[in-house]
């Protein structure tokens, strides 16, 4: 009985030690634990597929579960550059980034800036009427637009016949309208969101400021441009590289069903390619090497963007 | 911050005539639509602003060409099944990222940010073929299974989670409660507003998908609201009454949402940025 209790005894503490030493690593992976569902799903459905695009752009591959895809080293990345419509996506990709600038920046901030001089109640209201196409399904937008700028049927070809205009303009059909409707689309569809970011990047800015400036005799406009613009670069940046970044990407489903990236190629663009002349094509190899040209583009202009954005950048502090 | 300043007439004539001009363009294709979603065929033609003979006949039109009713039923199940999955993935994510400072917490913060980045277009292929292999597609899992968690409902929410004060959460652990738990009675409860308004976007943002649910279904009995919607827009007869119809039915849902939480819906947008 005695020796049971001393070696008991003896192997308490050793016990405990056990003890706290599992709750150390218990409390290392603690937080894996509560990361480990959001993680598992990310690398199932994004990381590892990115890494698959990846090798796969190496490959040939006709995309069928039953054949093999064969490596073909840099065949894929050489028949990129020769597809028709390539140096195409790419233009029009850069046009986009910058016509899509007047409706990301250029109104959204002078619409933000003039919503505080006008009344709480009627900035409100039109800050949420701003805000609705934001809201509503691509598809539902592109049906309108479709119908809007119709040739024959559309209200803007009828108010323009009604101001003259003697030929009806085939908006979506003609190379030289197509690519200025997709950015019109593109645009009025995220204004209000720009509008929102902006408005609340001014109503952030200290009052004090302004009321300094007025008892010194500051005009609006002064206020503006001494005051308002630069407490607004860092929201200015910020806003220009989302829109630079992703105009392409929230233009596809108007390209998808409204022009499929015609006519002759002039609304297609980085990501419409991908989707057209790769997979459309059951073309394993260049919907991946367009995808990795494309990804390490889009990676390395943030990145450039990210590193300019911080010098423009003014805060208050 | 409460503005005291009084601005000039000119200025103040600018904001209101910029503001509503803004407004007037931005809400004109939504109003236009559902005024002619109303009228017979042919007074679509003749620009009359209100419908003169108010009819449904386009939207049981609609309803004959495609199965809108499934497909309604279809794109609910969808969006609310991805809206739950990434509320209960993105919850404990956030709250681990936001509680424990612990090695590698950089790391996954970089990796959620970089994921946000990559568009759907550089995933696409693999996961099409998976999908397929497994038999999903034409199903609602095969729409739901890739957005299963969100990189940016976590971001969103840890940013939530970030401003809960600490002294809370000590005070929990000091009365014994473990991690999980304090998630679930202290965290959670006070946090409620945000994880509502992140649902309310991520169900908008999946009821507009467009892009998956296209690869992913064949069959039009099969499809969502949105690629049953593409039908009108690829078909080349002009059906403009049915296909407004069609569109006006697919935004009510989430209209009816914003007319009830426009505040909420407009403050999340703005704290998550899009996606």
């Amino acid at each position: 009985m005695d020796a049971k209790v001393l070696r008991s005894r003896a192997a308490a503490p050793s016990f405990a030690r056990a003890g706290a030493l599992s709750r150390k690593v218990r409390r290392g992976f603690t937080p894996w634990l509560f990361l480990l569902p959001a993680l598992v799903l990310l690398a199932i459905w994004v990381y590892w597929p990115l890494v698959r695009t990846f090798f796969l752009s190496f490959y040939s591959w006709n995309m069928l579960p039953t054949t093999d895809p064969q490596f073909c080293g840099l065949d894929n990345f050489v028949k990129l550059l020769k597809t028709p419509g390539f140096t195409d996506a790419v233009r029009n990709t850069l046009i986009m980034m910058v016509g899509i600038l007047p409706f990301s920046v250029v109104l959204p901030m002078a619409a933000a800036i003039l919503a505080k001089t006008i009344s709480k109640r009627a900035s409100g209201i039109f800050r949420a009427l701003i805000f609705v196409p934001m809201i509503m399904a691509p598809v539902a937008v592109a049906a309108v637009f479709r119908w809007i700028l119709h040739p024959v049927d559309g209200l803007l070809n009828q108010l323009l016949a009604h101001l003259g205009v003697e030929e009806s303009i085939h908006f979506l059909n003609d190379p030289k309208w197509a690519l200025g409707c997709m950015i019109f689309i593109t645009g009025w569809k995220m204004m209000g969101f720009f509008t929102l970011l902006f408005y609340n990047a001014v109503m952030n800015i200290d009052d004090s400021y302004y009321q300094a400036a007025a008892l010194d005799g500051a005009t609006f406009w002064q206020q503006t441009v001494r005051i308002t613009l630069p407490l607004l670069s860092p929201t200015l940046v910020f806003n220009t590289m989302l829109s630079i970044l992703f105009a392409s990407s929230w233009s596809f489903t108007y390209v998808d069903t409204l022009t499929q990236g015609g006519p002759l190629n002039a609304t297609i663009n980085a990501y419409y390619f991908m989707w057209d002349k790769g997979f459309r094509t059951s073309s394993s190899g260049l919907t991946s090497s367009s995808a990795v040209v494309f990804v390490l583009a889009f990676g390395i202009i943030a990145l450039v963007l990210n590193h300019i954005g911080q010098k423009l950048s003014y805060y208050d502090n | 911050m409460e503005s005291t300043q009084i601005y000039s007439r000119p200025v103040r004539m600018g904001g209101y005539v910029l503001l509503a001009v803004l407004s007037l363009v931005s809400i004109f294709p939504l109003v236009w639509m559902a005024l002619n979603a109303f009228k017979p065929g042919d007074e679509i033609l003749y620009f009359s602003f209100l419908p003169e003979h108010a009819t449904l006949q386009n939207f049981k039109d609609a309803f004959s060409m495609i199965p809108l009713g499934s497909m309604i039923l279809r794109s609910f199940a969808a969006a609310f099944l991805q809206m739950a999955a990434q509320i209960i993935t993105s919850v404990p994510a956030a709250y681990a990222l936001a509680r424990w400072n612990f090695k590698g917490r950089k790391l996954i913060y970089g990796l959620l940010t970089i994921s946000w980045l990559i568009p759907f277009q550089a995933t696409m292929l693999p996961n099409y073929v998976r999908l397929v292999q497994m038999g999903l597609r034409d199903t609602v899992m095969g729409i739901v299974m890739p957005n299963l968690a969100s990189a940016f409902g976590i971001l969103m929410l840890y940013q939530s989670f970030n401003s809960f004060p600490r002294t809370i959460l000590e005070a929990a652990q000091i009365d014994g409660a473990g991690p999980f738990s304090t998630l679930m009675r202290v965290v959670l409860p006070n946090m409620r507003g945000a994880v509502a308004s992140l649902g309310v976007v991520l169900f908008i943002n999946c009821w507009n998908e467009y892009f998956w649910p296209l690869l992913i279904t064949r069959t039009i009995e099969k499809s969502t609201v949105q690629i049953g919607l593409r039908m009108f827009l690829s078909s080349d007869g002009n059906l403009w009454g049915p296909m407004l119809a069609a569109a006006l039915i697919s935004c009510v849902p989430i209209l009816l949402l914003y007319l009830v939480l426009q505040r909420q819906i407009m403050d999340s947008f703005m704290k998550s940025g899009i996606k």
